[in-house]
């Protein structure tokens, strides 16, 4: 009985490779918090690329997609060149090439894993490795043309290829966060771009079961960059040519779709070192063998077996100790999860904001927020003097809801500079109509859905006031060169910039990283309306006459 | 037919049907939800409640899937043929040559039709390729406003050159590939026609090395130059675009949008 379970342990136990996949999955998903939480992480060390495909929108990504940045950066390539992605990928590339695939990618440890689903499986030929030059096809459409012309064209950051394919994102991004309770709202989002991607997602996947590794052979870009450091990355498979005899049991036993051992579809798996029978391949580091095909064989500068795997074991426990220190840090210790599990202040203990004031005393308890009049003068004393504090005249719109956020709640007051210089200030607006939407100049739908709003505001200038709130967290366009760039100055819609440090208009109206959101108050001030995603112009018309229902305009008798 | 060829298509079949109903539900989802938003701008095309609803029949399906699975690995069932090496024509060719001292008629004919297959096929992709480069050169075809306009008209532009470039490759592989397998024969031959006159083979002489010096000089050269990019990068803020990107949902990655 144990002989049988041995053999059994010894045909199914992990291998190397496959530890050091689950490792690096785990590692670049540290953030394990997130996934309980439903949001992603926000932190410092997301200015780091990690090297395998993970959607930096994971709930568990702690550092940025490699692949996601270049199209980025391409799309800003009209405003600044970037030398970060490059530099991070030509570093990758040649310190490991595509053994980046083989031992570092999440997507490739999923992929390996459907395809040991026991079915039929569809073996590579002449015709898989003509169908492995598509993935330069697609680098060049979607990586390279599609964010270099939106961006150099119309200022808008679209990533092509995430938007469209990346099954990544559709995986560990929005079923990672839509399978979280926390995150029900999100499903008004979804949409034409989340059907179509999902069923990307499970062709791709169907395929990975029939044909070892699909994505990797046929449609990953990032593999196809990786590709062109293949020849001259410093870790990988090597073959020495004083003992192979050119038989070809390697290239034939290979599951990619490679020419010779170490071209550019080679994934540097190393499954080809253990059908050599001249002993020629062996994974190097350098000069330094890192994996030698027989026991007792050393390498060119005559290491021993035994002082191989002192080092090998050596650097697990370095890689063991650093994926401890990152689950610590990651879930508990680090600042941005400490301030997200700190119990958030209410809208009704938040201090005004008011960026040329001090801060002001909170405001009264719910109860007694009874009259506009009231707030104005003994809840927010620091408001900026103004105009329409001429609003010390009858004021028509009373609410006696309670401060705060949610729908028919009345938002807490603020008061914040636009950029053409002057003040907004939201008690300002009582009587009318407000929409207030959240948004990021990185942030392709919130670009496109703004000149919604400014169509709309000029169509009920008097009845409406509004404002765009950009995010605290600036890109690599300041939001007011974007504006202009944009031709936006001349718009009736205000542009603001969140304040960073004080408590902010995201915190009132209860923003976070996902963009866009829109809030909409009644005459009274109260939220009929507040929700992440795109809105269209009819939903904003909808809107509009919705908050325009609830508080009729004639003034009520007091 | 087997057990285990059995339980393999079996198997297969669950996986393809799964996916397909998978897919329909999500299609099903968007068209109702689409009609409903028609009437009510408001209207959330997907609702958790509506994908339960619609997720929750396939569920049996997913989990005798996953039980099928499981009882497969445990019992060890595989396709045996995945594990076995592909037949390379073009190997097969290779070493058969490799003992022949002087190639035949049959043999040199075979190799000139391998390199006009071989040129031919890529000479037709790249054909193929032209008016996918010069489409994408032009940036009209990228306007602002729909972006399901221009990426509808992208696909109708692009794809049937990629499917036809792509299927100019395949069919000089293919075409190659025949060609091997006659120039093998005649090559096998040509071995016996030797042998018999008493030809004996050059002895082979092993690969040779590569330049390591010039190969440790790129990659020294490379990584330098990373390292200063990476620096030119933290410096003019492309390194503080990468976090800003990175710490917000991208919900057009996600598919929310």
């Amino acid at each position: 009985m144990d002989n049988v379970k041995t053999s059994w342990w010894q045909r199914h136990r992990p291998s190397t490779r496959r530890l050091v996949q689950l490792y690096s999955a785990l590692l670049y998903n540290a953030h394990l918090k997130g996934f309980i939480d439903g949001e992603i992480y926000v932190g410092k060390a997301k200015y780091a690329c990690v090297p395998g495909f993970n959607c930096y929108s994971c709930p568990g990504a702690i550092g940025a997609c490699p692949l996601g940045s270049l199209q980025n950066a391409l799309a800003s390539s009209g405003h600044q060149a970037g030398w970060y992605v490059l530099g991070i990928l030509s570093l990758f590339g040649i310190i490991f090439g595509r053994t980046i695939c083989g031992w570092l990618c999440p997507l490739g440890l999923i992929q390996e894993l459907l395809h040991k689903i026991p079915t039929p499986k569809i073996k590579k030929s002449h015709i898989t490795r003509a169908l492995s030059w598509l993935k330069y096809i697609l680098l060049a459409i979607f990586v390279v043309a599609i964010p270099l012309w939106y961006g150099l064209k119309h200022n808008l950051p679209l990533p092509g290829f995430c938007k469209y394919i990346c099954p990544a994102g559709t995986l560990e991004g929005a079923i990672g966060l839509l399978s979280n309770p926390a995150n029900t709202e999100k499903f008004s989002m979804l949409g034409i771009l989340f059907t179509r991607k999902f069923i990307i997602m499970l062709v791709i996947g169907l395929a990975c079961v029939f044909c070892y590794r699909t994505f990797c052979r046929f449609i990953c870009p990032l593999g196809a960059i990786y590709g062109f450091f293949n020849r001259f990355n410093v870790i990988g498979v090597k073959v020495d040519k004083s003992r192979c005899n050119g038989c070809g049991s390697c290239v034939r036993n290979c599951s990619m779709d490679v020419r010779h051992v170490g071209d550019h579809e080679c994934i540097n798996c190393g499954k080809c070192m253990e059908v050599c029978a001249q002993k020629a391949i062996s994974i190097k580091a350098g000069s330094y063998t890192l994996k030698a095909p027989t026991a007792g064989c050393s390498d060119d500068t005559g290491h021993s077996e035994a002082s191989r795997k002192r080092f090998v074991k050596g650097l697990w426990s370095v890689a063991l100790g650093l994926l401890c220190v990152a689950l610590l840090w990651f879930n508990f210790l680090d600042p941005t999860v400490k301030k997200r599990s700190a119990p958030k202040p209410t809208p009704s203990q938040a201090t005004s904001i008011s960026p040329a004031s001090p801060a002001s005393p909170a405001l009264p308890p719910e109860e007694d927020a009874a009259s506009l009049e009231d707030i104005t003068e003994e809840a927010v004393p620091a408001i900026t003097q103004s105009a329409s504090s001429a609003a010390a005249g009858p004021v028509s719109y009373d609410s006696d809801a309670p401060i705060g956020y949610e729908i028919g709640q009345q938002l807490a007051d603020f008061t914040t500079s636009t950029f053409d210089g002057r003040e907004f200030q939201l008690a300002d607006t009582r009587g009318k109509i407000v929409f207030i939407n959240l948004w990021g100049t990185y942030c392709t739908p919130c670009v496109q859905e703004l000149p919604e709003f400014e169509a709309l505001l000029r169509e009920h200038p008097d009845e409406m006031a509004m404002l765009a709130v950009h995010s605290s967290m600036t890109g690599e366009v300041e939001p007011q060169d974007f504006v202009v760039t944009k031709g936006w100055e001349d718009w009736m819609l205000p542009f603001a910039l969140d304040d960073e440090d004080e408590d902010t208009i995201f915190t009132i109206v209860n923003g976070s990283t996902t963009l866009p959101q829109t809030i909409v108050l009644n005459r009274r001030g109260e939220v009929i309306y507040n929700r992440v995603g795109s809105v269209t112009s009819e939903m904003l018309e909808a809107l509009y006459k919705q908050a325009d229902a609830s508080v009729p305009t004639a003034p009520a008798d007091n | 037919m087997t057990e285990k060829k059995l339980y393999l298509i079996l198997q297969s079949v669950l996986c393809v049907l799964l996916v397909i109903l998978l897919a329909a539900s999500a299609l099903s989802i968007y068209r109702e939800g689409k009609a409903l938003k028609t009437e009510d701008p408001m209207a959330s095309i997907y609702t958790r409640e509506k994908a339960a609803e619609r997720f929750k029949p396939i569920a049996p399906l997913f989990f005798a899937a996953i039980g099928l699975t499981v009882a497969g690995w445990i019992l060890a069932v595989k396709d045996e043929n995945a594990d076995k090496p592909v037949r390379d024509p073009e190997l097969t060719r290779n070493l058969t040559v490799a003992h022949v001292t002087q190639p035949n008629e049959a043999m040199k004919k075979e190799q000139g039709k391998q390199k006009k297959l071989f040129w031919t096929g890529w000479a037709l992709f790249v054909i193929c390729m032209m008016p996918i480069a010069f489409y994408l050169s032009n940036g009209t075809h990228f306007p602002d406003g729909n972006l399901e306009e221009m990426i509808a008209s992208l696909a109708l532009h692009t794809f049937p050159w990629i499917v036809l470039g792509l299927a100019c490759l395949m069919i000089s592989s293919v075409l190659q590939e025949k060609s091997m397998l006659r120039e093998t024969t005649a090559a096998q031959e040509r071995i016996k026609e030797e042998k018999e006159s008493g030809i004996k083979p050059e002895p082979r002489m092993g690969a040779p090395a590569g330049n390591v010096k010039a190969k440790r000089t790129l990659q020294i050269i490379v990584a330098i130059a990373a390292v200063v990019f990476i620096v030119l990068g933290v410096c003019n803020g492309s390194a503080k675009a990468v976090l800003t990107k990175a710490a917000n949902i991208c919900t057009e990655c996600v598919g929310l949008g």
